[in-house]
């Protein structure tokens, strides 16, 4: 089952539970459901014969009982999941010969059944005795089993029935890298409950029936349908974002025609009995009440705690901006943060003290910090792009999962979880993604209506993204060896990798991110001298800055009198899309950037230079009519110098798949750059 | 307590704080880099004797002093608990001054988590980790706990350095009179590590104490650190007078009582299975053969490390019937069916390439991490170890080339049989390569290539397991990446111990350069296979080279219309105990050849080779950089 992030559990606690324990030993539509007594074999469709394996059967459901009560911790749904895959290959048993059910701490396991049909039709059960628990300590635990008699060109296949806790949103990925026979989502509700749902990158054929419930006459049930056949298996391409290109369905807990919200039976409202649950407002209320709402007694605990820091920072004569960069490097670079502490009451004595907070309690911090110093701080919320676009045309909260920080007086972002980068910057695994955010403004006169907005987290302009790199060689007397000064300027997420080891790895390795970098521009070179400026993590708004003087002869190859100097490794391997494969995926970039590259060559007296043509490359193209990608290098000799300009953008960041031809061009261009070896004779 | 006992324990307390023995300023000098040092990690080993049978509790205990206020990775601690010892009394804190008192600050969270790996899909083992709290330059922070060993059989080894660098490092064991213990120091220098005993009463201590250990440091192929940290490892000699682990005879029969009542009972479907298995080999090798092939087509690798079960192997049966297993499982199996065909065959426990140890050093469970199958063929024995996937038949799994097996055989002796290096000469590849000119200066041409042995290995486990053509021209490709296989045909990919034979069509782009009118070549094709230099030129840690091997390779190349030879480099030799190659060229009017072969002959090297490899691939590296050059013909 699809997890949250733990940095809202509190709030889906504390939040409506409305609905009761329904006693276990109820009957659930499903609860008896089982395996054909007699498995037959598979048919493989001739156009997926040759993948390493093929699901013919993916069953989930779901069903939801409510009672009247408005509270409990105990699971109320039951599930039940069954599959049955085919495998062709080694590697289709090495991709599905185990399987992991993960199961929060409230679920209980119903029950496990899983066997294998060999290609002879001989059935093998699983050993109930070989399911093993994994305690995760976290307030998880799977349950792990290997298949048993698993072979090729035979099947598996199992079912796990499991009681869970109730999850309003749920996200359910309908293609996998195997292609999928038929897949389906069910999920049973009474009948006063209405789900709303999306699919994305395909089609979902969705159908709800109503009927009869099993156990109780009276009672009518929603049964919704969500189901997709021969889904072919999604390829992994470079520059894709695979998991969001994946079919996917949201779905999301939208109405309860029986029971009127209690907040709105408090206010006297008279609205009718439809009404939304789980909105974007009901959220916002939550989080507004969790993280905002502090009466006075506590306020004043809280700001004597964080007064004297405040104090010792000298933040009051700051700039707005210096001052969220100060707090913020103050608590990054002191406040070590761990995932397992969580639902602890927010004690910032406790934290300055210790220097130790949970993800909460870390948001709470920055919270008291931005307070005291009147700044105002809209707590955000967003998620990972690589696993899924945030759709702001349908609210979910499985797109509320990594809280941030924004403040709309300077409209920048804040990462409170990310160690190495610093203010205006997000990672780029959220920019160019939607964000959700509490509308603090709205909240004061209107509590808890509007409360919240929707938004883009938008790259600003003022950031760049861009590499600078500037080689100076020169050839050693001998002529077999290249020396080489490089200057590099590495900002914001080009240096996060290095930084990162700069800051934690043990002392003798610090530098080895640097020189790894390094060690691109000449495979075997030594590097002989090394200086790194703004290498501290306070450091981290400013950009990297690495000069080094190298030295080897990876550079050289030599044809009698004369050498060939391999002038276009200096930019380092490049990828390449040299494979002519269909494309499938569109294309993702993680940020926007450019890379600029200046190659000075000091040619030696007496020789003179040439195959210099191949350094003149220039391709780009436009999409929407504004700048997309482009290589472009040129050179020019000056005295005994050879100068080589290169440029290399990307300023856009997602792109439609009938481009790609033209994005593979560029790509290629630096790749062929790579390749190029200019001939010094005398 | 009295206001005057107080006032002592506290300023006690505050001086062991704060009045910090210089440790702040020596430290800072001497590690100007490090975030804070180990100023103590102590082990003592309390070995006791419980109705006359050894019992090993451990002590441990670790100060670690913060050279800066900032987050760093030296505030999360870890420890480990399996089946094999249990924590208790995990204490962990930190010594802090508060307005100008001294304040102890307790950890007061300890986070409890399976420790998997992707390699062992379950492990009993669990990791311990915690936040020392209130860190900051100057501050001290403690842990202390206690390991109960299960087995007397399993005391843990002792590493003097750790991933921080160490300031004082003691390792003591306290026994009774009646016990009397074997140890080995690995990797030390014995000038560094004071060695005394003393008397105690009725007790007996063994101290070790090393001081100024140097932080571990990581290298990109490098040996597992029991190669080159030091360490100490003890074992139990005699209890009582009775011999308990003195040497490799009282191992065999500890490792024994693991498979004494295995495989005990009849298997008919495995019965069943050797029967048409082996029913056309006509010798008791081929049998092995057959056998070996069917266990690697039919059983999975899955590991699962539970309890008793990460050293006892389950029955044949049950791994036949399941179809995956463990190392032990699929030698348990491999031995039950060896012996339903009548060949003798014995369980065998062996460490790999992360195990630098013999039993002629010391004598301890340590030396294993690994179990194979050894079969005896007439004089011949042959090593079937099941998690080679894709071994050719009578190879050691690579990483347990050139170690010691010991198995106990049919008449109760146990043996030690060191496991052969595999020849270079056995795992090659052999490129056969005839090319030509096209437009643009682009090469077109045909490409035989031979895989055998590790080489075919390694190439069966890349295709098996990804997309098969982009991992060829990966594996395959010559000259650059823009290598494109036009066609391609292929023998040998179900059949391990067979060559892989590939022939291709390809074309070449952008490798050939063109300057002025002269078109310049390097017929060396294929330089991707080369090993690397050692960079770091202060490292200690050995490098793994996984196996010896050669590369072959024979280019023909046809001198295009209108062009005539210019320059033919002259080839070359080289050879030293590591590495010898040999490159040769010849040329006549149609064409140019180039012969090479390149052969590197280690598992393993150590710090003392890394001058001599260093020398010898730079001079390599130099001799394939060489160009053929051709001019236009004179008319």
């Amino acid at each position: 089952m699809r997890k949250l992030c733990s940095f809202l559990i509190v709030f889906f606690i504390c939040k409506c539970s409305c609905f009761s324990q329904v006693g276990e030993d109820e009957q659930y539509e499903h609860f008896d459901y089982t395996w054909q007594l007699a498995p037959t074999v598979p048919i493989i469709p001739g156009q997926f014969a040759q993948t390493d394996a093929v699901i013919i059967k993916d069953y989930e459901t779901i069903e939801i009982k409510f009672g009247k009560g408005m509270q409990t911790a105990k699971p109320n749904t039951f599930n039940l999941i069954h599959k049955i895959i085919y495998i062709n290959t080694d590697a289709g048993i090495e991709l599905f010969n185990t399987v992991s059910v993960p199961l929060d701490k409230k679920s209980k396991l119903v029950s496990i059944v899983a066997r294998t049909i060999s290609p002879e039709g001989k059935v093998t059960m699983l050993n109930l005795s070989n399911i093993k628990e994994v305690d995760n300590h976290d307030g998880t635990m799977e349950k792990i089993f290997a298949l048993e008699g698993l072979q090729k060109k035979g099947t598996l296949e199992y079912i796990v029935k499991s009681y869970e806790k109730y999850e309003k949103s749920y996200t359910f990925y309908m293609q996998h890298r195997v292609p999928i026979l038929f897949k389906e989502i069910e999920v049973i509700a009474p009948e006063y409950i209405h789900y709303n749902s999306k699919n994305y990158n395909g089609d979902v054929r969705t159908f709800k029936t109503t009927r009869e419930g099993i156990e109780k006459k009276t009672v009518y049930k929603n049964f919704h349908y969500y189901k997709t056949l021969d889904v072919p298996g999604l390829p992994f391409e470079d520059y894709c974002n695979y998991k969001a290109h994946l079919t996917r369905l949201e779905i999301q807990f939208a109405f309860n025609y029986r029971y009127y919200r209690n907040d709105v039976r408090d206010r006297g409202s008279n609205q009718s009995a439809i009404h939304r649950f789980m909105t974007y407002n009901d959220l916002a209320e939550s989080l507004y009440r969790q993280f905002y709402e502090v009466n006075e007694k506590d306020q004043a605990i809280i700001d004597k705690a964080i007064s004297e820091t405040v104090d010792r920072l000298e933040l009051k004569q700051l700039t707005l901006n210096e001052q969220i960069v100060k707090i913020e490097n103050y608590i990054k670079s002191n406040i070590s943060v761990s995932d397992e502490l969580e639902y602890e009451a927010f004690s910032p004595e406790t934290i300055l003290k210790n220097k130790i907070a949970g993800f909460d309690n870390l948001i709470h911090l920055y919270l008291a910090f931005f307070k005291k110093m009147n700044i105002t701080c809209q707590l955000n919320l967003s998620c990972n792009k690589k696993d899924k676009a945030f759709d702001q045309k349908f609210d979910s909260y499985t797109y509320t999962e990594v809280p941030l920080l924004y403040f709309p007086q300077v409209n920048g972002y804040l990462d409170p979880l990310n160690l190495i980068l610093r203010y205006p910057l997000c990672s780029s695994n959220y920019v160019n993604n939607g964000v959700y955010g509490i509308n603090l403004t709205t909240s004061k006169t209107h509590p808890f209506s509007d409360y919240y907005y929707l938004d883009d987290i938008i790259d600003p302009d003022s950031i760049q993204h861009i590499e600078k790199m500037n080689a100076v060689l020169n050839f050693s007397p001998e002529m077999d060896s290249i020396y080489m000064h490089i200057s590099r300027v590495e900002p914001d997420y080009f240096a996060e990798d290095m930084r990162e080891t700069l800051a934690f790895a043990p002392s003798a390795e610090k530098e080895d991110g640097v020189r790894d970098l390094l060690i691109e521009s000449m495979k075997d070179a030594s590097v002989d001298k090394l200086v790194i400026t703004n290498g501290e993590l306070a450091q981290a708004e400013k950009p990297l800055l690495i000069e080094a003087d190298l030295s080897g002869s990876a550079l050289i190859e030599k044809s009698g009198n004369d050498i060939l100097l391999k002038i276009g490794e200096v930019i380092g391997t490049q990828k390449n899309l040299y494979q002519e494969n269909t494309r499938t995926n569109p294309i993702d970039l993680d940020f926007k950037h450019k890379l600029i590259r200046k190659i000075e060559l000091n040619i030696p007296a007496g020789y003179k230079i040439s195959g210099l043509e191949p350094l003149n490359k220039s391709t780009s193209f436009t999409h929407q009519e504004k700048d997309a990608c482009g290589f472009r290098s040129s050179y020019k000799l000056e005295g005994n110098k050879l100068i080589i300009d290169i440029e290399e953008y990307y300023l856009q960041t997602s792109l439609p798949v009938k481009v790609y031809a033209d994005f593979r061009n560029v790509i290629n261009a630096a790749a062929d750059f790579n390749k190029i070896a200019v001939v010094l004779s005398k | 307590m009295n206001r005057f006992v107080c006032l002592i324990c506290s300023s006690i307390f505050y001086y062991s704080c704060f009045a910090q023995d210089n440790w702040l300023s020596v430290y800072k000098q001497k590690y100007p880099k490090a975030e804070a040092v180990m100023l103590e990690n102590s082990q003592t080993v309390k070995i006791s004797l419980n109705k006359g049978v050894p019992a090993i509790q451990c002590l441990d205990s670790v100060v670690i002093g913060f050279m800066t206020n900032h987050i760093s990775r030296a505030r999360v601690y870890q420890v480990y608990q399996s089946y094999i010892s249990s924590v208790e009394d995990l204490s962990a804190y930190s010594d802090i001054l508060k307005e100008n008192k001294p304040v102890r600050v307790k950890v007061e969270r300890f986070d409890r988590r399976a420790n998997l790996d992707r390699s062992i899909f379950y492990d009993d083992t669990e990791e311990i980790s915690f936040t020392f709290p209130a860190t900051a330059e100057g501050v001290k922070s403690y842990v202390t706990y206690k390991q109960n060993v299960r087995d007397a059989f399993f005391i843990p080894p002792f590493y003097f350095g750790s991933y921080l660098p160490v300031a004082k490092s003691v390792y003591q064991v306290v026994l009774p009179a009646s016990v009397k213990i074997n140890y080995r120091l690995f990797n030390t220098d014995s000038t560094k590590v004071k060695f005394t005993t003393t008397s105690t009463g009725k007790n007996t201590i063994y101290k070790w104490q090393m001081d100024e250990v140097n932080e571990i440091r990581s290298e990109d192929d490098g040996a597992d650190e029991a190669f080159y940290q030091p360490h100490v490892i003890v074992t139990i000699d005699e209890v009582s007078g009775e011999k308990f682990l003195s040497d490799y005879n009282q191992l065999a029969k500890w490792c024994s009582s693991f498979v004494k009542d295995l495989n005990q009972k009849p298997a008919q479907e495995l019965q069943g299975i050797v029967s048409s298995v082996t029913s056309g080999a006509t010798n008791d090798i081929d049998k092995c053969r057959s056998i070996y092939k069917w266990v690697q087509q039919n059983i999975n690798y899955v590991a699962f490390e539970d309890s008793i079960y990460g050293f006892r192997p389950r029955e044949a049966a049950d791994v036949c019937h399941k179809r995956y297993g463990d190392c032990k499982d699929m030698a348990s199996l491999i031995y039950s069916m060896c012996r339903m065909a009548g060949i003798k065959a014995y369980y065998a426990w062996i460490g790999t390439s992360d195990k630098p140890y013999s039993h002629f050093d010391i004598a301890s469970p340590i030396l294993y991490n690994h179990m194979i199958c050894i079969a005896e063929v007439g004089d011949k024995k042959i090593v079937l170890d099941g998690t080679g996937k894709f071994s050719p038949f009578d190879y050691p799994t690579p990483f347990i080339q050139n170690k010691e097996a010991l198995y106990v055989n049919d008449e109760g002796k146990p043996i030690i049989y060191k496991l052969p290096v595999v020849d270079a000469s056995q795992n090659y590849r052999s490129d056969s390569v005839s090319i030509t000119l096209g437009s643009n200066c682009s090469l077109s041409g045909s490409l035989k290539s031979t895989l055998a042995g590790y080489k075919k290995m390694k190439y069966l486990y890349a295709v098996k397991y990804n997309d098969i053509n982009n991992i060829r021209l990966k594996i395959l490709g010559l000259g650059n990446d823009k290598f494109r296989i036009d066609s391609i045909a292929e023998t040998g990919l179900d059949d391990n111990s067979a060559r892989e034979v590939i022939d291709i069509k390809f074309t070449l782009d952008d490798y050939v350069v063109k300057a002025g009118e002269k078109l310049y070549l390097n017929l060396n094709l294929n330089k991707k296979g080369h090993e690397q230099k050692v960079s770091n030129p202060s490292r200690i840690v050995p490098k793994v080279m996984d196996y010896k091997h050669t590369d072959k390779l024979f280019v023909k190349f046809k001198i295009p219309e209108n062009y005539e030879l210019d320059y033919l480099p002259s080839g070359t030799l080289y050879a030293d105990s590591i590495v010898r190659y040999s490159i040769h060229y010849t040329a006549d009017k149609e064409y140019i050849t180039l012969t090479s072969e390149i052969e590197i002959n280690s598992i393993l090297l150590s710090k003392e080779n890394f001058a001599d490899w260093n020398k010898a691939l730079s001079k390599l590296s130099k001799d394939v950089s060489q160009n053929v050059v051709l001019r236009p013909s004179k008319l």
